[in-house]
């Protein structure tokens, strides 16, 4: 069984590794459902059925949600610059620091808890049990896959596939730990974990309806509601005045809107009133040309 | 089994309401009217539930639900009754303002809200409470994706991003923090107090490092400085009416459970942790007196209601920097009174900017001589923020700036605290101005002094002899013109045409929208300066053992 506990965290770590660089969105949503469902086994001794059957349900639910509101084949996402062999090393590395330093870690807090009293993790650490040592790796190589994604994300499937794996990782931070395994505890996580999965797959469905595509588009100069309204008229009240130069209108661009109308007729030449009396043209003769 | 009527009762409300405002028509006004229904169910069960005193092992057989998991208690009956009875004015106020358009998204989210925050208070283990208090911050995507509007999808993503990761900054912390210790699991609440042996330096720093993931996630969930770049922009883009929830009562759970990992594990060990310590009262003290001024410079009234959350909640982050239990009860005071007294304020400000059209505080001058019921609230709220000496959210305050810092810097803090101050007095300094155009046309309060003056005319009468005698004076009354001959008919006629009672009951209740929507925001004003005073004992029930403390189910 160890073994194959073993093999289970490499393959959480390959999906996560999946998750955060394939650039198909489907793809992509493929490795982390197997992420968060694989997550849950990696801990030795298995928990009770009820446990599992939670585990099993909230990660399920959640995956599946977010597959379903990817139907419709969206379109490729830019995925991690890094790509799959960035991401890979990034996993690497962070498996390997999480395993080697699991006996360690494990000795200290033994040590430091007097040696006598360790308990379930602890003492399964400092025994060298494989287990919780490829859990501890496995969940840190996810956080440090999740933790671009989730700070830096310009995607919304990306941020929430990297918000799904912090939640897989401190799953097998428990799982290290070995807390334990509450029905009603493994029952409120995978409703939580149901929850976000609800929550990604509501944000990438709206996304997609509409804006067509998963880019998480900030709001930009002039676009965003701070621009549109007219609470900011000026940086700084007071300082230009009532007419300041943010609320001039823009200059007039001709050629954005040319004069259409049509030309007016030439008005009619207007004769000039007399101005002395009598005579040619002269005031009390009558208008010219009335004679 | 009162607790389980009380979440049985949200979840249906919930359910039947999201899907009732979802359809709209007829299926809209069932599902609001069960919801609304619901939630006074959820007001009346919070206040007749069955809440012993946890910790005195009073605990009657039958009081808690899924085996032990989940107790009610005195606290947890208080926060969820008072969270409950704001709700409601809060819902009756969006449907005044907004008919059932306005309870999409906020009706549903309002009790799953609650019913999260029950689970959160109520729970025996820390897991189960932070799982909980994470699924109540997931209603705010309830809130902002009810409608197709695309500045919604960032500002969806920023919550989902700043709850989860919170969320498992909690829980990491709270798997990891008995280990650190050196604890044996599960044995280390059975009798009160821990039992482990005297941890070493290197694990002090280890707790440190918790203390400050948990402090951090409280701090990113509160929007306090520097993770507060996302309130204003969610304030831009949810409906003003949903701020209450979104910004006073959402982050409540989550602060009470970090606070109960720190009381139950950390706390009593006792480590000098200083550097923590000086660590957080920095952020609380940047965050204070950042928040403050920029409250006090904002022109929007909606990003000013966000910052004057953000200062106030940054007291809470002083019950994480005091490290010991004295500060359970106070911070969880504090974190009651800021969730009442922000309600009020941020409800405020929504009515506000419907009532004028407009967040821009310079076009809102003058607003207390078209609002005077909007006015008193206000002065109302900004008493409950700051309180008076004696009253449970002052004391509260005093005490958590005395257990974190030495003289002179708890003086300095309490100090601090009152930097908020201006803006409030500006909000009120505004609204006695001559009023702008904008405030000029809006709807009156009807609170205002009418004209006694009488056009009296004197008509005529040609009488069969031919004389002309006058006749008595016409008296029109204040209906003199046209307009105000319309104005007082439409009040009578404004249910006629409806097909049934409860229409026209409604359309009578929503003819009078104005002065009920003050009078509900007064309302509000004044649960927060009870609340702030400290009636039904809230500070005696915040200093409580909680269940999450006490039990051994706790991890």
């Amino acid at each position: 069984m160890t073994p194959a506990l073993v093999i289970l965290a490499v393959i959480v770590t390959v999906a996560a590794v999946i998750a955060t660089s394939a650039h198909e969105p489907r793809f992509a949503a493929l490795g982390m459902i197997v992420t968060i469902i694989g997550a849950a086994y990696v801990t030795e001794p298995l928990p009770g059925i009820v446990a599992l059957a939670a585990r099993l349900a909230g990660s399920s639910l959640a995956g599946y949600l977010v597959w379903v509101s990817l139907r419709g084949a969206p379109p490729p996402t830019a995925g991690w610059q890094v790509g799959w062999p960035g991401a890979a090393a990034v996993a690497i590395v962070a498996f390997a620091i999480g395993w080697l330093a699991s006996g360690t870690i494990g000795n200290a807090i033994v040590e430091a808890s007097g040696g006598a009293t360790a308990v379930g993790a602890a003492a399964a650490l400092a025994s060298g049990s494989p287990v919780p040592r490829a859990a501890f790796g496995a969940a840190l190589a996810l956080t440090a896959l999740a933790a671009a994604p989730v700070l830096l994300g310009r995607d919304v499937l990306r941020q929430g596939l990297g918000l799904l794996l912090l939640l897989a990782a401190v799953g097998l931070l428990r799982n290290v730990m070995a807390v334990g395994t509450d029905g009603p505890v493994e029952l409120a996580l995978a409703v939580l974990t149901a929850l976000t999965g609800a929550g990604v797959a509501a944000i990438v469905a709206r996304s997609l309806t509409v804006h067509g595509d998963l880019d998480l588009r900030p709001a930009g100069r002039g676009d965003g509601p701070l621009q549109r309204d007219a609470a900011h008229p000026r940086p700084w009240p007071g300082m230009y005045g009532p007419y300041g130069p943010r609320r001039r209108s823009p200059a007039p661009t001709p050629g954005a809107h040319r004069d259409l109308r049509r030309s007016k007729r030439p008005e009619p030449a207007r004769p000039e009133p007399p101005s002395k009396p009598g005579g040619q043209g002269g005031y009390g003769a009558g208008w010219p040309g009335t004679r | 089994m009162e607790l389980l009527l009380l979440l049985g009762l949200g979840a249906f409300g919930a359910v039947t309401s999201w899907i009732g405002l979802s359809r709209g028509g007829h299926a809209g006004r069932v599902g609001a009217i069960l919801g609304g229904l619901s939630l006074l169910g959820m007001v009346a069960v919070a206040f007749l539930l069955n809440a012993p005193r946890v910790g005195s092992g009073a605990i009657p057989e039958g009081v808690g639900i899924l085996d032990g998991r989940l107790i009610p208690n005195n606290y947890m009956r208080i926060v969820i009754a008072l969270w409950a009875l704001d709700g409601a004015l809060i819902v009756c106020i969006a449907w005044l303002a907004s008919g059932l358009a306005g309870l999409r998204g906020l009706l549903p989210a309002m009790l799953v809200s609650i019913v999260g925050g029950a689970v959160a208070f109520a729970a025996t283990n820390l897991t189960l409470g932070a799982a909980a208090a994470g699924a109540t911050g997931l209603v705010s995507l309830v809130v902002l994706l009810a409608w197709r509007d695309p500045s919604s999808i960032p500002a969806s993503s920023r919550e989902l991003r700043a709850t989860v990761v919170s969320t498992v900054l909690l829980i990491a912390a709270i798997v990891v923090a008995p280990l650190a210790a050196g604890l044996r699991i599960g044995d280390t609440t059975t009798s009160g107090s821990l039992a482990g042996p005297t941890p070493t330096p290197g694990v002090a720093a280890l707790v440190g490092l918790l203390v400050l993931a948990i402090a951090l996630a409280v701090a990113i969930r509160m929007g306090a400085i520097p993770f507060h770049l996302r309130v204003p922009k969610l304030t831009d883009v949810a409906p003003p009416i949903a701020l209450p929830l979104l910004l006073a009562w959402v982050p409540v759970p989550l602060a009470v459970v970090g606070l109960a990992t720190v009381d139950l594990l950390l706390a009593p060990l006792a480590l000098p942790l200083g550097s923590e310590q000086l660590i957080i009262v920095a952020v609380a003290i940047v965050t204070l007196a950042g928040a403050a001024l920029a409250a006090f410079l904002q022109d929007d009234l909606r990003h000013t209601t966000g910052y004057l959350v953000i200062a106030d909640g940054a007291f809470v982050l002083l019950g994480f920097a005091a490290l010991t239990p004295d500060a359970w009860g106070p911070a969880r005071t504090w974190l009651v009174a800021i969730a009442a007294t922000k309600t009020a304020l941020a409800t405020w400000a929504a009515v506000m900017e419907g009532r004028f059209g407009t967040r821009s505080i310079p076009e809102l001058r003058g607003w207390i001589r078209r609002s005077p019921l909007l006015g008193a609230a206000l002065l109302v709220t900004t008493v409950a923020t700051f309180g008076l000496p004696g009253w449970a959210a002052f004391e509260a305050r005093a005490t958590l700036a005395q257990l974190t810092a030495t003289p002179p810097l708890d003086s300095v803090l309490v100090v601090l605290a009152f930097l908020t101050l201006p803006t409030y007095l500006r909000l009120l300094g505004v609204g006695t101005g001559s009023p702008t155009s904008r405030v000029d046309r809006a709807a009156p309060e009807r609170i205002v002094r009418r004209r006694t003056e009488r056009l009296a005319v004197e008509v005529e009468r040609t009488t069969a002899d031919g004389a002309t005698v006058p006749t008595a004076a016409a008296d029109h009354g204040p209906h003199r013109t046209p307009a105000h001959r319309v104005a007082r008919h439409s009040g009578d006629m404004a249910s006629k045409g409806a097909v049934s009672v409860g229409r026209r009951f409604t359309r009578a209740l929503r003819r009078d929208a104005t002065e009920l929507t003050a009078a509900a925001v007064l309302t509000l004003a004044v649960l927060a300066a009870f609340t702030a005073w400290g009636v039904l004992d809230i500070g005696g029930a915040a200093s409580e053992p909680a269940p999450i403390t006490t039990n051994a189910a706790s991890d």
